[in-house]
């Protein structure tokens, strides 16, 4: 018993355990939140769940990579408009139409990362941005404009959920839970790789670029690489995003989008994946409990229509002005705190409550 | 020929625009090492208080006065207010914070103004100039807003190579431990260099906005244009900003009338690209990239 | 004049000084001596506000400076000369200049003559006055500093380790430099030094600091007298 313990322990210190447990927990808790949410819930856990994969991209680029994006919407769209082509014209169901979008993404942001290597930071920073504004006004262009139908934007053909859940399992829930998945795999995809040699190689290189090529490693890489896997997971949350809104056009991918997955990123805390959950979530939760707020009062419809970006706005501003290093640090500097003031409130002496606990 | 002269003629017209953006996001960059976001969004609420201005009044002029000194008020209470107290936290913080600045003055200006797009007047003439029965593309207004351009950029000039508070200013932005040793109030130059680029932005608004309107989202292109002619520059030099803004509006101007105006921004991405691959820190950039 | 009593000050757990008290009177120049880490930059950072006393209080000519503003202290008359890079690099030598005469609200004039001493002075500032500081040699940039700071009219001058770097001849020049404008003006000086023989041969009194405590605080021709003290000196410096 007590040897099954430590081996236990010890299993639970190696990282690809404990990232494969959590992950394991994340799935769970996807099923059984959609399965308490009603369906229009479920439709925001959708939505929040294709954006940690575009912020936890931005994070990874940003943490190890040490390189700031602020076009992930970019890559969004043109994972979206890939899953839509596929499954409209080519009838790809949908997991190769993800992949697809994926891969796509990936591969547009090779050749950008080619073209940019020699690039850092704010000049890096302004070319995606320039290019979150460029690459959804490409819709109009006329060759292309055909295909893609201008401003409309392509409308996705919906899938519904299999049959083996049942016939009246609810499309928002079967979204739910495909996109909660997307994401955990995601995350447990990327918390690898930055534990990985080649995470701690981007970490060298992030530090101190000479230091880092004199013991090894090749920066140019390693740069390369964190760009390709932030445009993968951006190509990845752009083909969810079309799948669960049945459409695919450019005013989705507008620069309030980029804007907003990068102030989530920055928001949640650069350092740890985690914190692209936290700064998702905000993101979600402040527009849709501030939506819900404003549409049952009287307000006129222009202010009630925009109460919750002033309100997100507000929330950005002092959660930076409150946590400098981000929301995780935010949340780990209270769950520090909490078991303190805890004991701080028991009468001394009263040792009994800590072993029980486990 | 007469085509690309006006073409060469349009693209000057709106390069001093862009450049006039572009030195206002400079200015803000040398003093506090704060990439402003938020530049787009305080130009246009300044130009929607001059358009409210001009909506009652009637009077164009009064309207710009407005439009200005709301500029510089902004650009006073965005520093004093949002970006002070997280100027000492991790460099990207004051980003999120200018992010977050947009997010809420574009809903306010929606929750007083909607969200459909406005004319704003020009105050004078469209009609181009013809020279010897050949209609040029430009205008009593093209000259105008040249001039209102270069006027701005010369009092800088002055102001920063003549002036004593230009010396200062610029003290506080090089070295600020130095520049504070030697009796320089760097926090209030730092505030005056805010208030100027508020001003300068609150100039390109008006200036812009009979050409692409007036709304929440409208100046979104036209900001990302003004950080693109700031990179070009380098980021760090005035001067670059009027070379990447002239260069830039040329480019795009010729992008637009021999390739269609929707490859436009599409055009910029390339001017830039190519601008970078070519000096990775700007035409006037230091020698070396600077890191976030 | 200057007036240091009891002061303590602490970067986060490290206590850089331990209830320090010194004077330097009006027209002396008082040289503070110590081994690396003694704590003499934090003295003078906290003389001209930009490190903040954890207690102790800092009096100048009869007012309270310590808890006020760097600004407002540089405009009471206290120059300070960071050691190593006392000019603004990008500024030119006539702006940097400029800038130390910007302090005081003297009329114009007044300050063409200043510049006009300073030129005279340091005749290679005035032959480079259209360069960029960043141009100048590192001797040459501590001479613009201390012109800067002339410029200003200072009744007090903080100089942290102005030999830093430079070779003999320059480090020799610029102590003639500092006897200098103590004769001709009379300004009181704090200098802060590792090369203690050419501190002492400028000095009126000594102040050695070790492990941020006052270990000497003499007059120097009393010191070098003293074989003692010499070995107190040497202790403070060398260990042993
Ligand atoms: N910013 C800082 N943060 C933490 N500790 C500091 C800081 N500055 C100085 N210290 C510590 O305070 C002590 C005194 O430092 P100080 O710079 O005053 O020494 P010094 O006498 O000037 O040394 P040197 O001759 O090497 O310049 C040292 O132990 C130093 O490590
Ligand atoms: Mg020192």
């Amino acid at each position: 018993m007590k040897r099954l313990r430590v081996t236990a322990a010890r299993a639970l210190r190696l990282t690809v355990v404990r990232h494969g447990l959590a992950a394991l927990a994340g799935l769970a808790l996807v099923l059984v939140v959609s399965a308490v949410l009603p369906s229009y819930r479920n439709f925001q856990l959708a939505e929040l769940s294709y954006l940690v994969c575009a912020t936890a991209g931005l994070t990874f680029l940003a943490g190890p990579g040490g390189q700031i994006s602020v076009g992930q919407g970019a890559f969004m769209a043109i994972g979206a408009y890939t899953t839509a082509l596929v499954i409209n014209h080519q009838h790809w169901n949908l997991a190769a139409a993800l992949l697809s979008a994926l891969v796509v993404a990936a591969c547009v942001g090779l050749l950008l990362g080619l073209a940019t290597a020699r690039l850092r930071g704010l000049y890096l920073a302004t070319l995606t941005l320039a290019l979150a504004v460029a690459l959804p006004a490409l819709v109009n262009v006329r060759g292309l404009s055909g295909i893609l139908e201008g401003s409309n934007g392509l409308s996705v053909l919906a899938s519904p959920p299999p049959a083996v859940l049942g016939a009246d399992f609810s499309t928002p829930r079967w979204q739910a839970w495909v996109t909660g998945f997307c994401a955990v795999v995601t995350l447990w995809f990327l918390a690898n790789l930055g534990r990985s040699r080649y995470g701690r190689s981007m970490r060298a290189a992030r530090d101190d670029e000479a230091a880092a090529a004199l013991s090894g490693v090749n920066v140019a890489r390693v740069r390369l690489l964190a760009f390709v896997v932030a445009a993968a997971c951006g190509g990845l949350g752009g083909g969810l995003l079309a799948w669960v809104t049945s459409l695919a056009s450019p005013g989705a991918f507008s620069l309030n989008l980029s804007f907003g997955l990068l102030a989530a990123a920055i928001l949640g805390g650069l350092g740890s994946l985690a914190g692209a959950v936290w700064g998702s979530l905000l993101l979600v939760v402040v527009s849709s409990v501030t939506s819900d707020l404003s549409s049952g009062s009287r307000l006129p419809i222009d202010v009630a229509n925009n109460l919750p970006g002033a309100v997100y706005g507000v929330v950005l501003i002092v959660v930076m002005m409150t946590f400098p290093g981000g929301l995780h640090q935010g949340y780990r500097w209270i769950s520090s705190r909490i078991p303190a003031l805890v004991r701080r409130s028991r009468p001394p002496g009263d040792g009994a409550g800590r072993g029980s606990g486990r | 020929m007469v085509r690309f002269l006006n073409l060469t003629l349009a693209g000057i017209t709106d390069g001093m625009i862009f450049a006039t953006i572009a030195l206002a996001l400079v200015m803000i960059f040398r003093a506090t090492r704060v990439i402003n976001f938020a530049q787009g969004a305080m130009m246009m609420l300044t130009t929607f208080v001059g358009w409210t201005v001009q909506d009652r009044t009637g009077s164009y002029w009064l309207a710009l006065g407005c439009a200005l000194a709301a500029g510089l008020v902004l650009g006073t209470l965005v520093e004093r207010v949002f970006i002070r107290p997280v100027e000492n936290g991790p460099e990207l913080n004051a980003a999120v914070v200018a992010l977050g600045l947009i997010v809420l003055i574009n809903a306010l200006a929606s929750m007083i103004w909607g969200s459909t797009p406005r004319a704003y007047p020009v105050p004078f003439s469209l009609r181009g100039y013809s020279v010897g029965g050949v209609r040029l593309l430009l205008s009593p207004n093209d000259l105008f807003t040249i001039g209102m351009v270069a006027f701005t950029m010369t009092a800088l000039v002055l102001l920063f190579r003549r002036t004593a508070l230009g010396l200062r200013m610029r003290a506080g932005a090089y070295s600020p431990e130095l520049a504070r040793l030697l009796g320089v109030r760097v926090g209030a130059t730092l505030t005056i260099g805010w208030a100027l680029a508020g001003l300068i932005g609150a100039l390109a608004g008006v200036l812009i906005a009979p050409v692409v309107f007036l709304g929440p989202d409208q100046f979104d292109t036209v900001l990302v244009y003004g950080f693109t002619a700031a990179i070009i520059g380098g980021l760090e030099s005035p001067v670059g900003s009027v070379v990447g803004g002239l260069l830039l509006g040329c480019t795009l101007s010729y992008v637009s009338g021999y390739a269609g105006s929707e490859v436009t921004s599409l055009g910029a991405c390339a001017v830039l690209l190519v601008a970078l691959m070519a000096r990775p820190s700007g035409l006037f950039g230091p020698a070396t990239g600077r890191r976030v | 004049m200057l007036e240091i009593d009891d002061l303590t000050v602490d970067y986060g757990s490290v206590r850089a000084l331990d209830h320090v008290t010194l004077r330097a009177p009006l027209g002396s120049i008082t040289t503070v001596l110590g081994a690396n880490g003694a704590g003499k930059t934090t003295l003078l950072r906290a003389v001209s506000g930009l490190a903040r006393p954890a207690s102790g209080s800092i009096s100048f000519a009869g007012h309270r400076i310590d808890r006020r503003r760097v600004e407002d202290i540089a405009g009471l008359g206290i120059a300070h000369l960071p050691s190593g890079q006392g000019v603004i690099v990008e500024l030119t030598v006539a702006e940097n200049l400029r800038l130390g005469s910007l302090i005081s609200p003297k009329p114009p004039a007044g300050r063409k003559e200043d510049l006009d001493q300073v030129y005279d002075m340091f005749p290679v500032l005035s032959q480079r006055r259209r360069d960029v500081a960043a141009s100048l040699s590192g001797g040459e940039r501590q001479l613009l500093a201390i012109g800067t700071a002339l410029m200003s009219r200072p009744r007090l001058i903080l100089l942290d380790e102005p030999s830093l770097g430079l070779a003999p001849r320059a480090v020799a020049h610029i102590m003639a430099v500092l006897r200098r404008i103590h004769e001709d003006s009379g300004r009181t000086v704090l200098l802060v030094e590792q090369n203690a023989r050419s501190a002492l041969s400028i000095a009126d009194r000594v102040v050695v600091l070790n492990l941020g405590r006052v270990v000497i605080d003499e007059d120097a021709s009393a010191l070098a007298a003293d074989p003692r003290s010499m070995q107190r000196l040497r202790h403070a410096y060398l260990g042993f």
